[in-house]
C-alpha cells in the first residue's frame, strides 16, 4: 500500500499547475520551456502511478516516449531561441512584434 | 501510514517545493538548479511506483542531460532578467482565471473518478522485463521516435548554422 | 510487473538497507561537520580585496558570464539527442535474449538512422570547431 491514487492525481495536478503559470506568466522564452518541462514531468508521473494502479507497463512504455519527445522539443526549441536571440537580441516574447 | 506513503509524501513536498521556488526564481541559473531537483524526487518517485528503469533514465536525460543543455544556453545569451516583473498585471489576470478553470475541473475529475480511490500497491517492474515489454508491444513507435531524433538532429544543426553568418557582424563580440 | 510484499522490504532494520542508512547518516555528519569547522574557523572580515577572485592576483574583468561560441552548444544539443537514443540502445540490451532476433532487427533500424544522423552532422561539420579547411 502506498497512498491512494487521487493523491498522486493531485501531486501531477498541481505540478501541470505550476507548469501553466510559469508558461503564462514569465517573460522570457527560456523560462517558458522551462514551463513546458515541468508540465511534460508531470504528465509522466501521472503515468507511471498510473501504470502502477493497473499493473500494466504500457503507461511506463509511454514515458519512455514522453522523455524522447521532451528532448527532441528541448533541443529544437533551444535551437530556435538561440536563433531568435541572435536576430532580435532579446528572449523576451513581448518583443517579439515585427512581421518580417 | 506505511513507509511508503510517508516517503511519498516527503517526495512530493519536495518536488512542489522545488518546483515552485524553481518557476519564481529571477535568476535563471537558479531556477534551472532548482528545477534539477525536482527531477531527482521525481525519479525517487519513479522508484517509488516500481519503475527503476525510468528513475534512472529520468535522471540521466531530464536531470543530466536536458537541464545541462537549458544552463548551457542561459550562460551563452547574456540576459538580464533584473528588470523583469515577476507578475505583471495584465498576465496575471488571465493566468488566475485559467488557473481556477483548471483547478475546479480537476477537481472534479479527482473527486468523480471511481476508480481514484483505490490503493496503490507496492508492486516493481524489473527492467529486463520492461526492455521486453516494449520491445515486443511498442516497436514501431521505438522506430517512429528514431526518426523524430533524426528530424531533431537536422533540425537543430540547420537553426544553429544558419545564424552563425550574421551573427558575427551583428552582435559585437564579448563585453 | 510483479508486486513486492511490502513486510518492512524498506525497514531501516533489514540488513542490506540497515547499512545504507548508516552509511548516508554518518557521509551527512561528516559534511556538516566540515562545513561548520570550516565556518567556525575561518577569517570573517570581508573587504573587496579579499572577496576578489584571484586575491593579489590579476584583477578581472567583464563578467562570468562568457559567450561560448556556437558549436560547443551545438554539441550540447547532440549530446542530449545521443543520450536519449542510448537510452532506447539500453532498454534494448538489458533483454536482449529474450528478444532473439526480431528485438535484433528492430535496434539495427533504430541503430542505422541513428548513424544516418550522426553521419548527416559530420558530413555538415555540425561536430568541427575551431578554424576548418571548409570555412576558409
Amino acid at each position: 500500500m502506498i497512498v491512494p491514487f487521487n493523491h498522486v492525481l493531485v501531486l501531477a495536478g498541481l505540478l501541470f499547475l505550476m507548469g501553466i503559470f510559469c508558461v503564462v506568466v514569465r517573460r522570457s522564452l527560456i523560462m517558458i520551456l522551462l514551463g513546458v518541462e515541468v508540465m511534460l514531468n508531470a504528465a509522466s508521473i501521472i503515468l507511471v502511478g498510473a501504470s502502477l494502479l493497473w499493473q500494466n507497463l504500457d503507461g511506463q512504455a509511454v514515458v519512455l516516449f514522453v522523455f524522447a519527445i521532451a528532448a527532441a522539443e528541448v533541443s529544437v526549441g533551444l535551437a530556435l531561441i538561440v536563433w531568435a536571440y541572435r536576430r532580435a537580441g532579446t528572449v523576451d516574447p513581448e518583443n517579439y512584434n515585427i512581421l518580417k | 501510514m506505511t513507509i511508503y506513503s510517508i516517503i511519498f509524501y516527503l517526495l512530493s513536498v519536495l518536488i512542489l517545493v522545488t518546483t515552485a521556488l524553481a518557476i519564481t526564481r529571477r535568476n535563471m541559473v537558479h531556477a534551472v538548479v532548482y528545477l534539477i531537483f525536482s527531477f531527482f524526487g521525481s525519479a525517487m518517485l519513479f522508484y517509488l511506483f516500481g519503475a527503476p528503469f525510468l528513475a534512472v533514465l529520468e535522471v540521466i536525460i531530464y536531470a543530466g542531460a536536458i537541464m545541462v543543455l537549458f544552463l548551457f544556453i542561459v550562460m551563452m545569451l547574456k540576459v538580464d532578467t533584473g528588470g523583469e516583473r515577476l507578475f505583471p498585471l495584465s498576465q496575471w489576470l488571465p493566468a488566475a482565471v485559467c488557473g481556477v478553470l483548471y483547478l475546479v475541473l480537476g477537481i472534479g475529475i479527482v473527486v468523480s473518478d471511481p476508480n481514484s480511490h483505490d490503493a496503490l500497491k507496492t508492486a516493481r517492474a524489473e527492467p529486463g522485463a520492461f526492455g521486453q515489454y516494449i520491445f515486443q508491444n511498442h516497436w514501431l513507435s521505438i522506430e517512429i521516435i528514431s526518426l523524430l531524433l533524426l528530424v531533431a538532429v537536422i533540425g537543430a544543426l540547420l537553426l544553429a548554422r544558419r545564424s552563425k553568418r550574421p551573427s558575427a557582424q551583428e552582435i559585437p563580440e564579448g563585453e | 510487473m510483479q508486486p513486492i510484499e511490502a513486510a518492512g522490504m524498506l525497514s531501516c532494520w533489514e540488513p542490506g538497507i540497515f547499512s545504507l542508512t548508516i552509511y548516508g547518516i554518518l557521509i551527512l555528519a561528516f559534511i556538516v561537520s566540515q562545513l561548520f569547522i570550516a565556518y567556525w574557523l575561518g577569517e570573517k572580515r570581508k573587504n573587496p580585496e579579499k572577496l576578489r577572485p584571484y586575491e593579489s592576483g590579476i584583477i578581472p574583468t567583464g563578467t562570468a558570464r562568457l559567450r561560448y561560441p556556437v558549436p560547443f552548444y551545438l554539441v550540447a544539443i547532440f549530446f542530449l539527442i545521443f543520450d536519449v537514443e542510448a537510452a532506447f540502445i539500453f532498454s534494448w540490451a538489458i533483454a536482449y535474449k529474450a528478444l532473439g532476433w526480431s528485438g535484433w532487427l528492430q535496434i539495427s533500424f533504430f541503430i542505422i538512422v541513428l548513424i544516418l544522423g550522426l553521419v548527416y552532422i559530420w558530413n555538415k561539420g555540425g561536430l568541427e570547431w575551431g578554424p576548418t579547411a571548409k570555412e576558409e
